[in-house]
C-alpha cells in the first residue's frame, strides 16, 4: 500500500515536471550545434536524463509502472464512458431531416425564402456568413490571421541570425529535391489552371457554390505547388514576406472597416450606400464579393505563410 | 438610439483594425499603437459606463442590417460595461508592467507581433462580455485559445514550447467539448441566439423531453470551460503555463483568458439555461465540491512547490475555485461575489506575477525561493505590492479579498446545514493555508539578505503600473459596497 502510494506520488511528479528548464536549453543548444545528426544527439541526451532518473527513483521504478499502467487502462475506460454518453444522447436527438425538427423555424425560413432579396447573393450561403452573421466571420477570418501569426512569432527565424537561416534552407534540400524534372513540368501545366479555378471560385462566391475559404485555399496550393517544383528563388520573385504582411493587413483593414460601417449604419437605422444589386449579375450582392475577395487573400496568403514557415522559417 | 452605444461596436473594431496594423508596423510603432488601443478601449469603457448608469436597463445592438436571431447581436447592461473597463485596463497594466522585460525576453523583430496578439485578445474577450449569441461566443473562444498560446511562445525558450503544447492541447479539448455542447444546444432547440434558446429549453423543460440531453449539453458546456479556465482537477497544464514566459504574458493568462471563459459560463448558466435547469441538473453540487477541492488542493501544491513562479500559479488555482463556490452557490449574491473576486483576483494576479518577476530580477532571476531572500529590501515598490497582491488573496482586512471571504460565507449561511459547514471550514482551512505559504515569502522577501546585487531600473512603467494595481486591490475594500451594488444591478439586467 504504502508502496503503491509512492509509485503514485512518482508518477504524479515526473508528469508535472518531465525535464528541468537547463536541460531543456542544453538541449535546444545540442540540437542547434549539431544540424543533421541533431537526431541522435537528441535521444542520447534523453537517455542520460532518463538514466540519470533512473538511478534516482530506483526503487519507485516498479511501481511507478504499475501506475502508468493503471492509468492507461483508466483514461482508456474514462474515453469509453465519454464515448458511450455522447452516442447515447445523439441517437435520442431530432432525426436528420425530419420536418418537425427544432431547427426548421422562421430563422431557416427567411434565410431561404427572403435571402436573395435581402442579400443578393444567389448563393444563399454566401449571405448567411458574409451577410446576416457576418460578424462571425469576421472573428473568424481573424482566428485565421492569429494562428499565422502564432506561428510567425513560432518559426520565423531573424534575418540577423545567418547561422540559423542558413542551416534553415540546408535542411530544406534534405527532403525536396532540387529541379525536379516531373514536378516541374507537372507544376507548368497545373499551376495556372489551379490558380484561374481558385480566382474563380471566389469571384463567384455569391452566384455559386464556393467563396472565399475554398477559393483562397486552392490558390494557397497551387502556390504551393508552384514553389515546390521551382524554389524560393523563383516564387520570391513576387510573393515576399512584405507582400505577405501588405495582402493580409489591406484585406484585414478593410474587411473589419466596411463591415464596421455595415453593421454601424445597420444598428442605427441610417441609409446605407451598399445596395444589393441585380440577383445573378458579376456585380451583385452589395459587400459580399469583395468581402469574398479579401477573405480569399488572407486564406490564401495563410495557407503560403504556413507551408514557407514550416519549411525554412521565412517566406 | 444614444451615441454611446456604438462604443462596443467600436472598441471591437479598433482592437482587430490596431492588430492588424501592430502586425505591419516596426516594434516601436506598434507599441504606441497597442497602447493607444487600449487607452481608448479603457475610455470607451468608461463612457459606456456612464451612459449606462444614467439609462439603467440593457441595450441590445443588431451587428449589421438584420434583427436576431437572423443576424448577430450584441448586448450590454451595467456589468458588461463594468468589465469592458476593467479587462482592458489589467491588460494595458500588465503589458507596462512587464515592458522593462520586452527587449531582453521578445527578440525585437517579433514584438510587433505581440501586441497583434494582446490586441486580438482584447477584442476577443470584449466581444465575450458583450456577445449575445453562443456561437459568435464559440468564434471569439477560439481566438482566445490560439492568442494565449501565442502570449507563452513569443519567449523563445525551449521549456516555454512544452508547456505550451500541453495547453494547446488540454484547451482545444476544451473548446471542443463547449462546440460539441453548442451543436447538441442548437439540435434540440433550433436556436444559437441567448433568448431564443432559453425559452425553447424552457418549452422543452416543462414538457419533459430530452431530460438526458439537456443534462449532457450542461455537462459538456461546464466541463469544457472548466479546463479552459482551469477548475481543480482541470488544472495540470496550469503550473507551466503560467510561469514560463514573459512577465505580461503571464499576467494576462492567469488574471485576463481564464476571466474570459468564466464570464461566458456565467452567461450561459444566466442567460441560457437558466437558474431552474441548473439546479435541476444537480451541476451545482459537482462544481461546489470541485471548487472547494480546489481550494485546498491548490493551496497544498503551492506550499510544496520549490519554485516560485509556480507558487503563484498554483495559487491561481486556489483562488479561480473561490469563483467557482461562488457560481456552484446559485443564489445571485454568489454570483455577485464570484464576479467581485473575479475583478479582483485579476487585480491582484497580475501584480502579483509582474512584481514577482521584479523580486526576480534583483535576486539574480532564480526560480528558488532562498535567493529572494531580502529582495524586498532590493526592490522596495515591487516588495511591497507582492505584500500587497499577498496579503489580498490570503484575505486580511482592508484588501479586497476580506470581502471575498466575508460574502462567500455568508451567502453560504442560506444554504442546508452540511453545505454551509463544509463551505465555512474550507474557507477557514484555505485562509489558512494561503497563510502559510504568502506569509511565509513575504516574510522571505523582507528579511535581512544579501543587499549587494545586481542594480536592476525598472522604468516608470512599472511603478504606474503597480500603483494602478495596488490602488485597484485597496479600493475593492474600501469601495467594495458601492462597486457590490454596480455588480447586483448589472446581474439584474444580464439574464
Amino acid at each position: 500500500m504504502n508502496n503503491c502510494f509512492r509509485g503514485l506520488r512518482a508518477f504524479f511528479s515526473e508528469s508535472e515536471s518531465p525535464l528541468d528548464a537547463d536541460q531543456i536549453r542544453s538541449l535546444a543548444g545540442s540540437v542547434q550545434e549539431a544540424g543533421p545528426s541533431s537526431a541522435e544527439m537528441l535521444t542520447m541526451h534523453e537517455d542520460n536524463i532518463r538514466g540519470s532518473e533512473r538511478n534516482l527513483d530506483n526503487r519507485f521504478e516498479s511501481s511507478k509502472k504499475r501506475m502508468t499502467a493503471v492509468y492507461r487502462i483508466l483514461s482508456v475506460l474514462a474515453a469509453a464512458a465519454i464515448i458511450l454518453v455522447l452516442l447515447y444522447t445523439t441517437a435520442g436527438l431530432p432525426s436528420f431531416g425530419d420536418a418537425e425538427n427544432p431547427t426548421q423555424n422562421e430563422v431557416q425560413q427567411r434565410y431561404l425564402e427572403k435571402g436573395l432579396e435581402e442579400g443578393g447573393a444567389t448563393n444563399l450561403v454566401a449571405n448567411m456568413i458574409l451577410d446576416y452573421r457576418a460578424f462571425d466571420t469576421l472573428g473568424e477570418s481573424n482566428v485565421l490571421f492569429m494562428a499565422v501569426c502564432t506561428v510567425i512569432l513560432l518559426l520565423r527565424v531573424s534575418r540577423e541570425d545567418t547561422d540559423r537561416r542558413l542551416r534553415e534552407e540546408n535542411d530544406d534540400r534534405h527532403f525536396e529535391p532540387k529541379d525536379d524534372l516531373i514536378l516541374q513540368m507537372g507544376a507548368r501545366v497545373l499551376v495556372p489552371v489551379i490558380l484561374l479555378f481558385g480566382i474563380y471560385v471566389i469571384l463567384n462566391g455569391h452566384l455559386g457554390p464556393g467563396g472565399g475559404f475554398s477559393g483562397g485555399a486552392i490558390m494557397g496550393a497551387g502556390l504551393i505547388l508552384y514553389l515546390s517544383a521551382f524554389g524560393f528563388a523563383r516564387t520570391e520573385r513576387f510573393f515576399t514576406f512584405r507582400t505577405f504582411k501588405t495582402v493580409s493587413f489591406t484585406a484585414l483593414a478593410f474587411y473589419a472597416l466596411s463591415k464596421a460601417y455595415s453593421f454601424f449604419t445597420g444598428a442605427n437605422h441610417l441609409p446605407s450606400v451598399i445596395t444589393t444589386g441585380t440577383p445573378g449579375a458579376i456585380l451583385s450582392a452589395g459587400l459580399i464579393l469583395p468581402l469574398n475577395i479579401a477573405v480569399g487573400l488572407v486564406v490564401c496568403c495563410t495557407m503560403y505563410a504556413f507551408y514557407t514557415l514550416f519549411r525554412k522559417g521565412d517566406m | 438610439m444614444s451615441w454611446w452605444a456604438n462604443i462596443p461596436l467600436f472598441s471591437i473594431i479598433l482592437c482587430l483594425l490596431s492588430a492588424a496594423l501592430c502586425s505591419v508596423l516596426k516594434a516601436k510603432a506598434a507599441r504606441v499603437t497597442g497602447y493607444t488601443a487600449l487607452v481608448l478601449c479603457v475610455s470607451g469603457g468608461v463612457g459606456l459606463l456612464s451612459g449606462l448608469l444614467a439609462a439603467g436597463g440593457s441595450v441590445t445592438f443588431m451587428m449589421g442590417h438584420f434583427p436576431a436571431p437572423w443576424g448577430n447581436e450584441i448586448r450590454f447592461g451595467r456589468l458588461e460595461a463594468l468589465l469592458a473597463i476593467i479587462f482592458p485596463l489589467i491588460m494595458l497594466m500588465s503589458l507596462s508592467g512587464g515592458a522593462h522585460r520586452m527587449a531582453e525576453q521578445v527578440t525585437s523583430f517579433r514584438e510587433n507581433l505581440y501586441y497583434t496578439v494582446c490586441l486580438l485578445l482584447n477584442a476577443a474577450l470584449l466581444s465575450q462580455i458583450y456577445t449575445n449569441d453562443l456561437f459568435t461566443g464559440y468564434v471569439f473562444l477560439e481566438i482566445m485559445t490560439l492568442a494565449s498560446c501565442g502570449l507563452i511562445i513569443a519567449r523563445s525558450k525551449g521549456k516555454t514550447l512544452v508547456s505550451a503544447m500541453r495547453y494547446m492541447i488540454l484547451n482545444l479539448i476544451g473548446s471542443g467539448l463547449f462546440l460539441l455542447g453548442v451543436i447538441l444546444l442548437y439540435d434540440v432547440t433550433g436556436h444559437l441566439l441567448m433568448e431564443n434558446i432559453r425559452q425553447a429549453l424552457e418549452k422543452l423543460y416543462a414538457a419533459g423531453e430530452y431530460r438526458t440531453g439537456l443534462t449532457v449539453i450542461i455537462a459538456l458546456i461546464t466541463v469544457g470551460l472548466c479546463i479552459k479556465s482551469a477548475l481543480f482537477p482541470f488544472h495540470t497544464w496550469v503550473p507551466d503555463a503560467y510561469s514560463n514566459g514573459t512577465p505580461s504574458s503571464n499576467a494576462i493568462l492567469s488574471s485576463l483568458v481564464s476571466k474570459g471563459y468564466i464570464i461566458l459560463l456565467i452567461k450561459c448558466y444566466y442567460r441560457v439555461f437558466g437558474p431552474e435547469l441548473i439546479s435541476g441538473s444537480g451541476i451545482n453540487s459537482l462544481i461546489m465540491l470541485l471548487a472547494l477541492a480546489g481550494m485546498i488542493i491548490g493551496s497544498v501544491d503551492a506550499i510544496r512547490t520549490k519554485q516560485f513562479g509556480r507558487m503563484i500559479a498554483y495559487s491561481s488555482v486556489a483562488q479561480i475555485g473561490y469563483i467557482y463556490l461562488g457560481i456552484a452557490l446559485g443564489t445571485e449574491g454568489g454570483y455577485a461575489a464570484a464576479i467581485f473576486h473575479l475583478i479582483l483576483h485579476s487585480a491582484s494576479k497580475s501584480l502579483l506575477f509582474l512584481s514577482g518577476d521584479a523580486l526576480r530580477a534583483v535576486s539574480g532571476e532564480s526560480r528558488e525561493f532562498r535567493p529572494l531572500s531580502g529582495a524586498g529590501r532590493r526592490a522596495k515598490g515591487a516588495g511591497a505590492a507582492f505584500t500587497l497582491g499577498a496579503f489580498s488573496l490570503v484575505g486580511l482586512p482592508f484588501t479586497g479579498g476580506f470581502v471575498t471571504k466575508l460574502l462567500l460565507g455568508r451567502e453560504a449561511l442560506n444554504h442546508s446545514v452540511p453545505v454551509t459547514v463544509a463551505v465555512l471550514a474550507v474557507l477557514v482551512v484555505s485562509t489558512l493555508l494561503n497563510i502559510l505559504y504568502f506569509l511565509r515569502t513575504v516574510i522571505l522577501i523582507w528579511s535581512p539578505g544579501e543587499t549587494i546585487k545586481k542594480k536592476v531600473r525598472f522604468g516608470p512603467a512599472f511603478g504606474v503600473s503597480m500603483i494602478i494595481l495596488g490602488t485597484g486591490i485597496l479600493a475593492c475594500f474600501f469601495l467594495a459596497s458601492p462597486l457590490l451594488d454596480l455588480i447586483r444591478a448589472g446581474l439584474t439586467n444580464f439574464g
